[in-house]
């Protein structure tokens, strides 16, 4: 492929099995987890330093080239998809762990650090990072920072947001600025909270401090399968009530379970079981018992066909293999799989998910659901042939009356996937014109020449006058 | 300045808290209070957001000609027990707050303070002696409603307790103090109230109880935990007064309490000397450790209060030498330091050497690769202290201006 001229300046500074253009290079590119998008890049620079950062940066806002940043392109929002004529930033190389404090109980980490790899590193010195998406031994901690992730553990601990203490980024200009650090207060309003989930729009996060957490010396699992998934909900519900705090608290439903019955992944469920529940306590076992104890009563209450328990590493990991499968499970129902990510009040879960299920049958596709439910946000699983475009166009209708649907019990229209491409235009569901003006122009005092990831996160009314080179 | 429709006529208590030459503007409702700041930007005139005036020395500038109250933004709007959530209007007393939540068994897991309005405390990005264990302020708010100098409202995040719609404006705006926009509603969540609480605390000599602190510190226990010095001592139930001491509060299910208080005799070097307090008084200790690191009720008061923020691990030194700097300047420092945070509240009550105090702790912030601030000083000492451009000032003042370009609020 033929490259525009400032493009062939900037190649002469990256060897060049670093700086990628050619076609079928580009192609693994074109998006990330959210396939309905694809956009390949004009380039792509594998970056494996803040200094190279800089340049790619500076080179950008001086040829005023759209720049996106991108981790292992496991986002579900479409977050890292190219923009047309765009450079992409792969962060995949800055995987240093700089530094474990375990006293201090913090990290600082390069952004394209496996999740998982942080937490093997802090366990020998009894510690955990605790956000766990379901893509942790994939997705990069600077691609979790950019759309705040979070991970069924989140329950308990909290999402990405609540465990960024520090961040060295690269603003649109190519300036570096530091922002929080190792400590606990702040001197003024606190840039650290802006920048996390702002999905690269502000620039591109070079260096994150991330907070650690005590590894539980205890862990408790059990499952209660039942017959149906309003039961499932009510004991959610009245757990919520309890004023237990779960360290997760998963949902299955009958659909995802006959996937994940079907797959390599089987974990035994019964024939009749329409919803399974999956509860999950840590910390210090003295006082544990009581906690189970009253969760296995609040279950049993709502008559559950089985209850199964898992006391040790292994049966833990046995109790978890249907949610850990589900996903690749749903690869076996159809050729696509939209991944829907909305929250709502926990005490609003079960008619919600009555609408969902409604949605699904009134635009004829098929959805199951995998959920957080301790925190009530629903992953409604749309599976679909892509190839198919009366298909996807119910497909892409069916989700956005969804997301309507948790918006109108009160909740949002993401709690963990970020906004990205995909739902950009719902954004005035939750949000008024003053609302999105004034975030709108927070990014544009951030990012006067619109090229850091542009049109991510808001309707994007500016994409039409920005200069972009083919 | 005359009264519109929307506004009330500020009390004479409220104007009294002001002073009787300060106009306060008293708005009813977000349309009156846009009108408000509208009037302001369009006369020139600096304003500065307030509650029940609680805090006026932390809020930013003292000497806004004319404050606007947002004390009749009083109600508790969305409470939802089941889902652990509250909306509340940014003029809510903090002490009606803790009491409608504790009708329910629920609490803002943080300690609030007796005195100011919710809005109030967010703005301030209060800490929390209980920090440690349940996160900053900024993790409990699940979002806010406010309103710009333009007269615009706006809110960010909602009511639901995961939420990554739009930029965290409502993060981002804990500890603004009233620089950038006048809120009126935060949503928090909430917890259960703990079943119960042990406090335990060591009275003895410097080193031995720094030992205690740190042992207990990397204990892996889930401790709320300080070394106390001087006034702060006195904060514990055994009325001896200042001195030295190290305090360990455990809070949860009664089992489980009962198992870390065993696990911190275990690791004490000298675990017969631990006096034990339960309930209620643990929690009137927490009470009164949180008035200790609060301005004092009169601003005009010669009494300085500083935070001091580091890492963990430096917190006893930083401690040690923030009160070695404030002695040398023959000062006397009041510490409460927690070393699961790094926060150190630091009471000084001498009006002569404030000034002094806070260019000192400023070194030793430096040292110790952290950030102090002044929380009270009296108006005096404050008009001379000067601010100091932190990392990402430009920044955040960019970012702030998009909230307030006439700059009204700051």
């Amino acid at each position: 492929m033929s490259l525009p001229d400032p493009f062939r300046e900037l190649a002469r500074r990256f060897p060049a099995d670093r700086f990628l253009t050619d076609r079928t290079e580009l192609f693994v590119y074109e998006c990330d987890g959210l396939p309905v998008h694809r956009q390949p890049p004009a380039a792509v620079v594998l970056c494996e330093t803040r200094d190279e950062v800089v340049a790619c940066v500076k080179w950008c806002a001086a040829n005023e080239v759209p720049f996106v940043p991108r981790g292992a392109g496991t986002g579900l929002s479409g977050g890292a998809t190219p923009v047309r004529g765009c450079l992409l930033l792969d962060l995949n190389r800055m995987r240093a762990i700089r530094k474990i404090d375990a006293r201090s109980r913090y990290a600082v980490v390069e952004p394209g650090l496996i999740n998982v790899r942080l937490t093997e590193a802090a366990k020998p010195h009894g510690l955990m990072y605790a956000p766990d998406p379901s893509s942790q031994t994939a997705c990069t901690l600077g691609g979790n920072i950019a759309e705040n992730s979070g991970g069924p553990h989140c329950l308990k601990y909290g999402v990405t947001i609540d465990h960024v203490l520090g961040l060295e980024v690269v603003l649109p200009d190519g300036e570096v600025v530091r922002l929080g650090g190792p400590i606990a207060d702040h001197p003024d309003h606190d840039l650290v909270q802006l920048f996390v989930g702002a999905e690269g729009t502000f620039g591109v996060v070079t260096e994150i401090t991330l907070r650690l957490t005590p590894d539980p010396p205890e862990v408790r699992t059990f499952l209660a399968i039942f017959d149906s998934m309003a039961k499932a909900c009510r004991t959610v519900t009245e757990i919520t009530r309890s004023g237990i705090v779960p360290v997760a608290l998963e949902i299955l439903d009958r659909r995802t379970i006959e996937a994940v019955e079907a797959s390599v992944n089987r974990a035994g469920y019964p024939t009749n079981a329409a919803a399974v529940l999956l509860v999950e306590l840590d910390g210090f076992a003295a006082g544990m018992d009581e906690e189970e104890r009253a969760i296995v009563e609040m279950a049993r209450a709502n008559e559950p066909i089985e209850l199964r328990s898992a006391r040790d590493p292994a049966e833990r990991v046995a109790l978890w293999k249907g949610r850990k499968g589900a996903f690749g499970a749903m690869g076996r129902v159809d050729t696509d799989l939209y991944v829907l990510d909305g929250v709502v009040p926990r005490t609003a879960l079960e008619e919600t998910l009555e609408k969902v299920y409604e949605i699904a049958d009134r635009y004829r596709v098929k959805v199951s659901n995998v959920f957080h439910a301790g925190d009530g946000n629903l992953h409604p699983n749309i599976s679909y042939d892509g190839r198919d475009a009366d298909v996807t166009a119910r497909v892409l209708a069916a989700g956005e009356e969804m997301l309507r649907a948790c918006v109108a019990a009160g909740g949002s229209i993401s709690g963990e996937h970020g906004i990205g491409l995909e739902k950009r235009d719902f954004m005035p569901l939750l949000f008024g014109e003053g609302d999105l003006a004034l975030m709108t122009g927070i990014r544009d005092a951030i990012d006067p020449e619109g090229i850091a990831n542009p049109g991510k996160g808001f309707p994007d009314r500016r994409a039409k006058r920005r200069k972009v080179r083919a | 300045m005359t009264r519109r429709d929307g506004e009330r006529v500020a009390s004479r208590a409220e104007q009294a808290l002001f002073g009787d030459d300060v106009p306060v503007v008293a708005p009813r409702d977000t349309a009156a209070l846009a009108e408000s700041l509208r009037d302001a930007v369009a006369q020139g005139v600096r304003i500065r957001p307030a509650g029940l005036g609680a805090h006026p020395a932390e809020s930013d500038p003292v000497e806004a000609p004319r404050v606007v109250s947002v004390a009749a933004f009083d109600r508790i709007v969305a409470h939802s027990p089941d889902d652990f959530t509250v909306g509340v209007e940014a003029g809510v007393p903090l002490a009606t707050l803790r009491a409608e939540l504790a009708r329910h068994g629920q609490e803002v897991p943080a300690d609030l303070p007796a005195t100011g309005t919710i809005g109030g405390w967010v703005a301030r990005g209060a800490v929390s002696p209980r920090q440690g264990r349940h996160g900053p302020l900024a993790s409990l708010v699940l979002g806010v409603e406010g309103v710009r100098t333009s007269g615009e409202t706006f809110r960010s995040g909602g009511m639901v307790v995961k939420n990554v719609a739009g930029y965290a404006l409502h993060k981002f705006l804990v500890g603004s103090r009233g620089t950038s926009a006048v809120l009126t509603r935060v949503n928090l969540r909430l917890r259960q109230l703990p079943e119960t609480r042990t406090l335990g605390f060591l009275r003895g000599a410097a080193t031995e109880l720094d030992e205690a602190t740190e042992k207990l510190a990397t204990s892996g226990l889930e401790p709320v935990l300080f070394r106390l010095e001087g006034a702060a001592a006195a904060t514990l139930p055994d009325e001896r007064g200042p001195g030295s001491a190290v305090a360990f509060l455990f809070e949860g299910n009664r089992t489980r309490v009962a198992w870390q208080i065993e696990q911190a005799h275990s690791v004490l070097p000298n675990p017969g000397a631990v006096t034990r307090a339960t309930d209620d008084d643990a929690a009137a200790w927490l009470d009164r450790l949180v008035a200790f690191g609060e301005p004092p009720e009169n601003p005009r008061a010669d009494v300085g209060v500083f935070r001091l923020s580091v890492p963990a691990a430096e917190t006893l030194r930083a401690a040690h030498g923030a009160a070695t700097a404030i002695e040398a300047r023959e000062g006397l420092a009041h510490v409460a330091a927690d070393p699961m945070t790094g926060l150190i509240t630091i009471r000084q009550e001498d009006e002569r050497r404030l000034d002094q105090s806070l260019a000192a702790l400023r070194n030793v912030a430096t040292r110790h690769r952290g950030f102090v601030r002044a929380i009270s000083v009296p108006p005096a000492v404050h008009a001379g202290l000067g601010r100091v451009a932190t990392a990402g000032h430009e920044l955040r003042e960019r970012v702030r201006r998009v909230f307030d370009p006439g700059s009204v609020l700051s």
